[in-house]
């Protein structure tokens, strides 16, 4: 691959981007010293850790924006900004519940964004990526596997999910490695299925059922996710790594009775689980009346909507509330902190920023060119998308609780890395239209599609650039 | 990639992002005050720690709960009670043990939610201000209170006194208390007590009535012309059986007929069962309501009323051991009734209110009046209570079976009630005239 001459557009508006980041950052931090002196009357002393915080993630952020723009011209320059915002933002709030804490999220940003970036830049055409699919999956089954047999938790409250310690107090969650795996090795199994199958779909909608080829997979991808559920206790991933398949396989294919099978599947093993499992009864009914069981099961909802309510419109103020009394508030609870502190509009801020965050994904699995990138990057937006989802609406009682992090923003290393990885990943893929005549040329097969792709015109005035 | 999916996928996921987001704003705006206002959001509490609560004040200014700045920390505030004995009464607030007696009725006024102008309001709202607290003035007067909580010493009970022209309580006593300045050491054995020191005895605690009502069933009886005072009261002194219960005379009357008057003083159950089925359930529904003997009252404190009243056993209801049971604080009412010409008072614990901008104002939460008897029958049956109607009635179920004691008085100012949960009319009698002769010299 030949060097390019930096392109400045991405770095200009990266950093154009980061600017009021930037500057909440230093504010929050600010506010964040001052505060003790605030909440106590008489003598405080000032704490400026918080400013380190903040001068620390500005370093990471402009090395982030100024290695991607030297090394992968016309990747995408949305992306990494708001993975920053959103990262900083959790900074701050771990931070504010647990200073300790908040180093080590610190320490695991450094990490994951040197990982990410070095995936953007230094995995020309995801080649790789895509013909050692099955080492991933494998490797991340066995990890996943070895959670059983060695796991700890490092809270020592729930489910042992973590591999640890190397030594020096590092707990890996594999888990986390294993939707990276399984995001992989779906889009690519699907990319070299989907021309076979569309070949055969000329008929058109014929056939009430889909063909056990097409749905093998889907049957297959679902006994793995519910053995992970079954064994681990960890229904939020098995319901993520679900959604995504099914999400992708509909991507993929098209075809709604996809959705359908896989919602009857989804409602099947929910009922399994539900019969099975005291835990799923347990959240289900705190989800459906937690008002009557306040200082038992519904514990924690409802003082995360306490927490919601206390922050009001414009919240209590960063420093100012008292986030701590939600159990888990760094991490499964970060949003109530931030409800409580930031208001309703610090978590409107969030999920707009998140939603932006899947929006460009999905514009860049619209604009990549094989099969592979565009169902790679779908699948990766997806996968953030329904963990945002799935943790935002547990806390806000649309759905039942269950124990998936905030992407980015809550406390977790092997999450932040996982996520930096994605975005790394997306990065990557962004900047493939632009990189020419690698890879296979799929826009034929898309072209012979159902009349409602897009108008051909459009394709062919980015290939001609 | 398939454009329609690509398309849904968006469309899916930007109402998913909606849809939450405006679930947020349900809790926060529209749920908001509800949920804060919960007993468990230790915010609350945890905030009145650095910004003093409103106090309570006695009629006359004396601090019955007030928060002080503490010693321990630089900053912070701690709730002290200056005057122990009224724990059930005044309650507690506390981020572990939530809220309870006219601090938790209270609590908007005295957390500081009340009174604010919107401008106010808009303020703390965006600068997050702690909130400027309000205070109560209860009618209590701590001179007849001292003296109540005195005379019934380490009995456990209840006392209740009430100024007869305006209503006003000026005692509310209920043995055994706690001291709710040392909850956190105490806690657990306050709650496991079986003799429920946290309960409000005078207000929130049904007891039978017994013969506490005969004055009340007699005084109806008299105005529906269904007995006359000089008659003779059918089966008179004879021992009455309910189920599994045999009530007799509170005190053994020295003759053998008796006249309806004599079977009222000597508290002879016999006659009031068949009263009651003389008089019949829907009037005694009538009496019962007369009385206000079954919704709560409108107090500013927590206060019961007996629910689930039946009439299939009327004469069980006669004797005031059936399923109706009352409070002191109802007997209470009903005793002044009978000093203010048959019309019961309209009840009032909470005197005033101090708004943050310093200005006292009458406070609205007062009960009803209601009239219960013609003034002709309540001068009649007024001599009754100079000295004080004692009456029994048999509590708890068949293995634990004891004997409540009721008194009920009226001077020319108060009216006083006195009930003690397991004590002989001898017992509360005596305490109830020492009582008297200690209010009478005040």
């Amino acid at each position: 691959m030949t060097v390019r001459t930096p392109d400045p557009t991405p770095v200009r508006t990266g950093l154009g981007l980061l600017a009021p980041a930037a500057l909440f950052m230093v504010l929050g931090a600010i506010a964040l010293s001052v505060v003790p002196a605030v909440r106590v009357s008489g003598s405080a002393p000032m704490n400026w850790a918080p400013l380190g915080l903040a001068v620390l993630w500005l370093a990471v952020a402009l090395a982030g924006v100024g290695v991607l723009g030297r090394r992968l011209p016309g990747h995408d320059p949305v992306l990494f900004p708001l993975a920053m915002t959103l990262a900083g933002f959790g900074l701050l709030s771990i931070w504010r519940v647990l200073p300790e804490w908040g180093w080590r999220q610190a320490a695991w940003l450094v990490v994951a964004v040197v990982i990410g970036v070095l995936t953007a830049a230094w995995a020309p055409g995801l080649r790789w990526a895509r013909r050692l699919r099955y080492t991933w999956l494998v490797s991340g089954l066995v990890l996943t596997a070895l959670t059983f047999v060695i796991g700890v938790d490092p809270s020592g409250t729930g489910a042992r999910l973590w591999l640890g310690s190397l030594g020096i107090g590092v707990f890996l969650q594999p888990a986390e490695f294993l939707k990276l795996a399984l995001a992989l090795y779906v889009a690519a199994y699907l990319a070299e299925r989907r021309e076979v199958a569309l070949l055969n779909d000329t008929e058109g909608k014929t056939a009430p059922w889909p063909r056990l080829q097409d749905a093998l997979p889907v049957l297959v991808m679902w006994l793995i996710a519910m053995a992970i559920v079954i064994a681990q206790r960890d229904l939020g991933t098995g319901m993520l790594l679900f959604g995504v398949f099914v999400a992708l396989v509909y991507l993929a294919t098209g075809r709604a009775r996809n959705l359908v099978l896989g919602g009857i599947l989804a409602v099947f093993g929910g009922l399994v689980a539900y019969s099975a499992f005291g835990v799923v009864r347990a959240r289900l009914s705190a989800w459906l009346d937690p008002w009557s069981d306040p200082s038992g099961g519904a514990f924690q909802i409802i003082q995360a909507l306490i927490a919601l309510a206390a922050g009001d419109v414009f919240g209590r103020g960063l420093g100012l509330g008292n986030p701590a009394l939600v159990p888990l508030a760094h991490s499964d609870f970060i949003l109530t902190s931030i409800g409580e502190e930031f208001g309703l509009l610090g978590v409107v801020a969030v999920l707009v920023l998140h939603a932006l965050l899947a929006a460009r994904g999905l514009r860049i699995a619209w604009q990549a060119e094989r099969a592979f990138d565009q169902l790679l990057a779908a699948g990766l937006s997806a996968l953030t998308a329904f963990q945002t989802l799935l943790i935002v609406g547990g806390t806000v009682r649309a759905l039942p609780l269950t124990g998936v992090t905030l992407p980015f923003v809550s406390y977790g290393g092997s999450s932040l890395l996982v996520q930096f990885i994605a975005i790394g990943l997306l990065l990557a893929i962004s900047s493939h239209p632009r990189d020419g005549a690698t890879g296979r040329r799929a826009t034929d097969a898309r072209r012979r599609l159902a009349p409602s792709s897009e108008p051909a015109g459009e394709r062919s005035s980015e290939a001609a650039r | 990639m398939n454009a329609g999916a690509w398309r849904v996928l968006n469309l899916a996921l930007a109402l998913a992002f909606a849809t939450v987001a405006a679930m947020s704003g349900y809790w926060v705006i529209v749920r908001g005050a509800e949920l804060t206002g919960r007993p468990d959001n230790a915010r609350r509490a945890l905030l009145e720690t650095r910004f003093p609560r409103g106090e309570i004040f006695d009629r006359n200014g004396a601090a019955l709960a007030e928060s002080v700045p503490t010693l321990e920390a630089a900053d912070g505030y701690v709730r002290r009670y200056p005057y122990a004995p009224l724990g059930p009464v005044l309650g507690y607030v506390s981020p572990l043990y939530g809220r309870a007696g006219v601090e938790s009725a209270q609590d908007a006024v005295l957390h500081g939610d009340r009174a604010e102008t919107p401008a106010m309001a808009l303020r703390r709202a965006v600068l997050g201000d702690p909130p400027t607290p309000g205070a109560i003035r209860l009618t209590l007067d701590l001179d007849v209170q001292r003296q109540a909580d005195e005379a019934l010493g380490v009995r456990a009970g209840a006392v209740v006194i009430l100024d007869l022209e305006r209503g006003e309580l000026l005692a509310l006593a209920s043995h055994p208390t706690f001291d709710a300045n040392s909850l956190d050491s105490t806690w657990s054995t306050l709650t496991t007590d079986p003799q429920a020191p946290l309960l409000n005895r005078a207000t929130a605690a049904g007891y039978q009535p017994g013969g506490a009502l005969f004055p009340a069933l007699y005084a109806f009886a008299l105005q529906l012309d269904l007995i006359a005072p000089d008659a003779t009261a059918p089966r008179g002194a004879s021992a009455l059986t309910l189920d599994t219960l045999t009530v007799t005379c509170r005190t053994a009357p020295t003759l053998g007929a008796l006249t309806w008057d004599a079977a009222l003083r000597f508290g002879c159950p016999s006659p009031f069962a068949d009263l009651a089925e003389e008089i019949g359930p829907a009037r005694l529904d009538q009496l019962y309501n007369d009385l206000q003997l079954l919704t709560p009252l409108n107090l500013g404190v927590p206060s019961v009323a007996s629910a689930g009243v039946t009439y299939d056993s009327l004469s069980a209801l006669g004797a005031g051991q059936g399923s109706l049971t009352i409070t002191p604080l109802q007997l209470a009412r009903i005793t002044a009734g009978f000093g203010r010409a048959g019309r019961l008072p309209a009840t009032r614990l909470i005197d005033a209110i101090r708004n943050p901008d310093g200005g006292w104002v009458p406070a609205s939460d007062s009960g009803v009046e209601s009239t219960a008897f013609t003034p002709a029958v309540a001068e009649a049956l007024r001599p009754l209570f100079v000295d004080g109607y004692v009456a029994t009635a048999q509590v708890g179920g068949r293995d634990k079976r004891r004997t409540a004691a009721w008194f009920a008085a009226l001077t020319d100012e108060l009216a006083v009630v006195v009930v003690l949960d397991d004590a002989s009319a001898g017992d509360v009698a005596t305490v109830g005239r020492t009582l008297l002769d200690a209010l009478s010299l005040r």
